[in-house]
Order: structure tokens, then C-alpha cells, then sequence
């Protein structure tokens, strides 16, 4: 009998090329290859360096996210806000795929946005596969069954130029979810609190599979928010096995073909599972009872607590030094603290769920004076649905600016900054020192707890919306 | 490709913090460049603008042109950027010495001739007790750090990537050597 295999072995042992030699790395083939604007450049010189060409463009997809503005772009190309070094980097991205036969999901394009929006909105993600980027949260793509990671720039350039990567056989690890998710409190809030449990380094050399009642309850939109945040526990990547929601799913994605060959693909994307007695290297199980929103106190987003938790009195060095940073004082609660700035967006919650979640608490309220509230959907076609359905709408009347699709502050590169000082609540991913911008202090919170917030001007309790 | 690299020596630069992230290492604000050179100066901007402690540390390291920086648990963690080795690299830096690694920071370095040393959460606090002023010797073939006043501890490099720094290859060379595997999975696959 052979051993059983995990689902993230399965999907290892499927795309090994060669061997590693004696516990050396493997070549790991790579089905799907996303490129964005900034981390591609210096790879793509690498190819000309070595006079290499790319391997296998048809497996390749490129957008425009990190360093583009969150305005309309003019009839014509012209981008009012994309200047300079910015602009540069675009050009560059869009030389590189015109030159190399990469499709790019560029500035007019109708779905242009942050790549892992967008990759997963068309089906260009694909359970089973194995996909890469540039970008730590390729694991977003997780949800599908996938098994997806973040490389360098080095790295980019070893797929370009061959489609394979030289990597060492990851570490397992389960981990199971339970308990519930109340109204009022969703994925994000239920990743916080397992990063929490787990720590930023955590899950450090592992691949994830997340299990357990409170992961299946998730629709897939939750799901790519809670494999979004693997890498802040640290892991490698997060996924999860797919089931009939992720089949529904992959179903009504405009790239998943039909006929016949979506039959044999959905097959075998529900033979997609882990062997019965199959072991993972490290098993963590968190029941999180009835979960209570969570926000982050802290520079990490493993610095987390309930919303109506103390801020810790620093029981580290880092800890110390983050409350140096932030000015919080500890033993204070956190709902309450005053805020400057909300940002609704990124590839974490940017999609039309996280969107309506917003809404419906903003909707017929005002955000308070002085809170600039920014609501930033994560593609062109979230941003289509958001207007169809009167969301962009409910937004504007609340006072929040209603952008065009992007990173922005989630990495502050576009413009789209907090300023020195500034307290913003963010559904992004990242509180560390200056993320959001040089001087700025984040907390991270669910779309609910950030519209919740918007209207009070303080860090507040979205259940009092439900 | 890159040079060779046996042993580093020097006095090192310590930030002894944990989890220092990549967006830390080089703000995002500096990466719409499409360069891998000019990085270094903004090596830690924020963080030097705002903790004297960590300005100094670093132009103390940038008078003494030291090749090591000391630093807490999972570092580099955060962000992919590679521009953070680059930063690191054009600052001076060739070696980290630090009890754990991000993945991603890990294998960026490697592919870059920067060595992630990873020692012992212990041996890290002895490092800190005798590191002040003391020189180092990171030696990659023998797998020890040695400091002037005679202490010494070990450290194990994965055995692939300690012979591509030895002998400065890098994994493109060895992928695109891979070609005809690479066909043959390719044709059995699609
Ligand atoms: S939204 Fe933020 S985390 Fe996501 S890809 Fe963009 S910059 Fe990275």
C-alpha cells in the first residue's frame, strides 16, 4: 500500500520535475505565473542579460496594481496621477509583455486590478495547480485548492525563463478551525485571530491546509481572505481542499471552459483530496468559539485582540517597541481608540462581498467629520457590480470616496498615503511601522468593523449594526 | 552568478529586534524603480528617522563598512521583495546572522550571495552577550562563527545552497540545464 499523502503533497509530488538530491530541492514545474509592475523589471532584464526568452508565455498573466493611481485613466491613456518613476515601471511591464507575447490585464483592460482579484475572478487560478508570483500573497489563491506562493524577483525570473522553480520540499501543517462566525463577524476576523494564536513566524517553512467546521462555513470569497493571510502567520501557503462550494465556484469562471472539458476538469478537481491516515508534519487546532471581531493593537498583525480586549502591556521587546510606536497605552480598550483614516480595499477585502458587508453599515449613515474613509474595490469588475448594485452609491452619500481599482493604501506606493501621525483602521493585511505610509499607524480590522468605525470616528463594535 | 564567498569577516551591526519586516527593511515608497541598484541609501529609512538607537547602529556599521548585521527571530519576514537583499547587499551588509528567517527573505538571499546564518535562539543570546566592538568571522566552510575573543559556535548552511555560494552559481543556470526534463514533463502533462 502506498503511504497516504496530504493534499498539499499530491499537488507537490504532481508538479516535480526532478528530484532534489539528497534532501536537496526539487524543480518544481509552475502552471500559472502572475506578474505585476513592480517586482517583474529586474526580472526581465535578467532574461536579457542571458540572453534567455520566456518559456511558456501562454502560462503567464501580468496586471498593473501596486503603483497605479486609484483615478479613471483619460480616453486615450493618459492617467492623471501616474507620473514619473510610477509611470516608468508600468511602461516597463507593458513593453515586457507586448515584447514576450504575455496577456496583460493593463490600464483600459475591462478587468484590470490587484492581481489576485483578478487571477481568481477570471479562473485563470485552478485547483490542483501550481501558481506564483512576485508577491507574498500569492497564497490567496489557495482557496481553490491550489497550491500558491510568493517568490522574489530572482525567482520570477527562473519562471519566466524556464517555468520551473529550484524549491525545497515544504513542511505540512494542519490546521483546524471551529466554532462560529456570529453576524457581524467574518473570515478576516477568524485569520486575525489564528494568526494571533499561531504568531508572525508561526507557521514559518510550512504549506498550510486549513480544515474544520468555521473553514467550510466560509464561501469562497472568505476563504480567499483567510488563505490571503497565511503568509502572516508566516507559512509558505495557505489552501484549501476544494468541496462542491469551490467546484460551484470554478463553474462560473468566464476562463473554466465548457462542455466536456469543464466535466473532466471538475472531476478532477473533486478527486482533489487529502488520503485517508495521511500525516502532516504539525497539526494546530484553535476552537474559536463564538468569535468576537478582531482588531491589531500593534506593527504585526499577530499583535491582535477582541475588540473589546485591553491593549496588552508589552510582554517582549517588540511588543514594547510597537507600542512605542503606536502611542497606544496599555490596559486601554481598543474599541474607542480615534482614527483618522478607514481603507476599505485590497487583495485581503477588496471583493464585492467585503464590499456589501460595508455597505450594508454604512448604508443611510454618514462617516464621522474628519475620518477620511477610502473604499477601494479590488477589480474593475467588483467595482461594475459595486455600481449595479447602488453600493458605490451608498458610499459616496456617506461621505467615503469611491476609487477606481488598486493596491492603494494598503501599500501607500500610488499616493494614496495616511499621513505622519495618522491613525487609519484598514481591512489590508499589514500594520507594520510606516506601511500605510512613513509615520503612519494602522489597525486591521473586517470590512464590518472598519464601516462600523467609519461612522463613529472611533475603533467600534460592528455588532451594533446587526 | 555572483562571487564566491568563503568567509566574512568583521564588526558586526546589531538590531536586536524580531520580526523586522521587508516594508522595514525598504519601504514600499522605494521600490518603483526598475533598478536593482540604488536601494541602499534608503536601507531602513523610517526606522532610521525615528529610533536614534538604530541610526547609530547602522552609521556606526557604515563607518566600519561591516559586512554583518545582527538582528531577532524571523527576519525579513512580510513582503517578497528581493529589494530588500539588494538594499541590504548595496549598503555593505553580505551576511545576517539571526535565529530564524522568513522563507521567501531566506531563499532571496541565497539567490542573491547574501547569507542568512540561522543559529540557535541561545547561541543568539551569547552572540549578543560578547558581540559589542568584538570582531567576527563567519566562515561558510567550516559552518562557524568565531569572534577575535575566542568564542565560537556553529551554524549549518542546506548543503545545495552552501555549494552555490561556494562556487557563486546561481539556480538559473542550473534550471536552464534542466531543459530537456522540463520538455519531457511538459509533454507528458499538456
Ligand atoms: S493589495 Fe496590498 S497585499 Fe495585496 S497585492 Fe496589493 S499591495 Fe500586496
Amino acid at each position: 500500500m502506498p503511504t497516504p499523502r496530504n493534499l498539499i503533497e499530491k499537488i507537490w509530488d504532481a508538479h516535480v520535475v526532478v528530484p532534489g538530491e539528497a534532501g536537496g530541492p526539487d524543480v518544481l514545474y509552475v502552471d500559472t505565473h502572475l506578474l505585476h509592475e513592480v517586482t517583474s523589471p529586474q526580472a526581465f532584464a535578467v532574461l536579457r542579460e542571458r540572453g534567455l526568452s520566456v518559456r511558456r508565455p501562454d502560462q503567464t498573466f501580468a496586471t498593473i496594481d501596486h503603483a497605479v493611481p486609484t483615478t479613471e485613466p483619460l480616453a486615450g491613456g493618459e492617467w492623471p496621477g501616474l507620473a514619473g518613476a510610477a509611470e516608468l515601471q508600468v511602461k516597463t511591464l507593458e513593453a515586457n509583455c507586448a515584447g514576450h507575447g504575455i496577456e496583460l490585464c493593463g490600464r483600459e483592460h475591462p478587468a484590470r486590478g490587484i492581481v489576485h482579484v483578478v487571477a481568481a475572478e477570471l479562473g485563470v487560478t485552478r485547483p490542483g495547480s501550481t501558481i506564483v508570483c512576485g508577491d507574498s500573497h500569492t497564497s490567496t489563491h489557495g482557496a481553490v485548492g491550489a497550491l500558491a506562493f510568493g517568490i522574489g524577483t530572482s525567482e520570477v525570473a527562473h519562471v519566466l525563463g524556464t517555468q520551473c522553480l529550484l524549491q525545497q520540499r515544504p513542511r505540512t501543517m494542519a490546521v483546524e478551525l471551529t466554532g462560529t462566525l456570529g453576524a457581524g463577524v467574518s473570515a478576516k476576523d477568524l485569520a486575525l485571530a489564528w494568526i494571533g494564536e499561531a504568531g508572525a513566524g508561526g507557521a514559518a517553512g510550512h504549506v498550510v491546509e486549513y480544515r474544520g467546521g468555521a473553514v467550510r462555513s466560509l464561501d469562497m470569497e472568505g476563504r480567499m481572505t483567510l488563505c490571503n493571510l497565511s503568509i502572516e502567520a508566516g507559512a509558505r501557503a495557505g489552501l484549501i481542499a476544494p468541496d462542491e462550494r469551490t467546484i460551484a465556484y470554478m463553474e462560473s469562471r468566464p476562463r473554466t471552459p465548457m462542455g466536456e472539458a469543464k466535466e473532466r476538469l471538475t472531476e478532477q478537481w473533486r478527486s482533489l483530496q487529502g488520503d485517508e491516515g495521511a500525516v502532516f508534519d504539525a497539526t494546530l487546532s484553535f476552537d474559536l468559539g463564538a468569535l468576537a471581531p478582531q482588531v491589531t493593537w500593534g506593527t504585526s498583525p499577530d499583535m491582535v485582540t477582541g475588540i473589546h480586549g485591553a491593549i496588552p502591556g508589552p510582554t517582549n521587546r517588540a511588543q514594547e517597541s510597537a507600542l512605542a510606536y503606536t502611542g497606544l497605552e496599555p490596559g486601554a480598550s481598543l474599541a474607542g481608540q480615534s482614527i483618522d483614516v478607514v481603507f476599505i480595499g485590497s487583495c485581503t477585502n477588496g471583493r464585492i462581498g467585503d464590499l456589501r458587508e460595508a455597505a450594508r453599515i454604512l448604508d443611510g449613515n454618514r462617516v464621522a467629520d474628519g475620518v477620511r474613509t477610502l473604499v477601494v474595490p479590488g477589480s474593475r469588475a467588483v467595482q461594475r457590480a459595486a455600481e449595479a448594485e447602488g453600493l458605490a452609491e451608498i458610499f459616496t452619500r456617506a461621505g467615503a470616496e469611491w476609487r477606481a481599482p488598486g493596491c492603494s493604501m494598503c501599500i501607500a506606493m500610488n499616493g494614496d498615503v495616511v499621513p505622519p501621525g495618522g491613525r487609519a483602521l484598514s481591512t489590508s493585511n499589514r500594520n507594520f511601522e510606516g506601511r500605510q505610509g512613513p509615520g503612519s499607524i494602522t489597525f486591521l480590522s473586517s470590512p464590518s468593523t472598519a464601516a462600523a468605525s467609519a461612522i463613529r470616528g472611533v475603533i467600534a463594535d460592528p455588532r451594533l449594526h446587526v | 552568478m555572483f562571487e564566491p564567498i568563503q568567509r566574512i569577516t568583521g564588526v558586526p551591526c546589531v538590531l536586536d529586534h524580531q520580526d523586522i519586516d521587508t516594508d522595514r527593511i525598504i519601504p514600499a515608497r522605494f521600490l518603483t524603480t526598475i533598478e536593482r541598484d540604488g536601494l541602499g541609501e534608503h536601507l531602513f529609512r523610517d526606522w532610521r528617522d525615528h529610533e536614534a538607537r538604530v541610526a547609530s547602529a547602522l552609521a556606526a556599521a557604515w563607518g566600519v563598512a561591516s559586512p554583518i548585521l545582527i538582528a531577532g527571530a524571523n527576519f525579513g519576514c512580510g513582503s517578497s521583495r528581493e529589494h530588500a537583499v539588494w538594499a541590504l547587499m548595496e549598503f555593505g551588509f553580505r551576511c545576517v546572522i539571526a535565529p530564524s528567517f522568513a522563507d521567501i527573505f531566506e531563499k532571496n538571499a541565497f539567490g542573491n550571495g547574501f547569507v542568512p546564518v540561522r543559529i540557535p535562539a541561545s547561541v543568539h543570546a551569547e552572540l549578543m552577550g560578547i558581540a559589542a566592538g568584538d570582531s567576527l568571522e563567519v566562515d561558510i566552510d567550516a559552518g562557524e562563527v568565531r569572534s577575535t575573543s575566542g568564542w565560537a559556535a556553529a551554524f549549518e548552511l542546506p548543503a545545495f545552497e552552501r555549494r552555490c555560494l561556494r562556487k557563486g552559481w546561481d539556480a538559473l543556470d542550473f534550471l536552464v540545464d534542466q531543459g530537456p526534463a522540463i520538455e519531457r514533463f511538459e509533454s507528458v502533462r499538456v
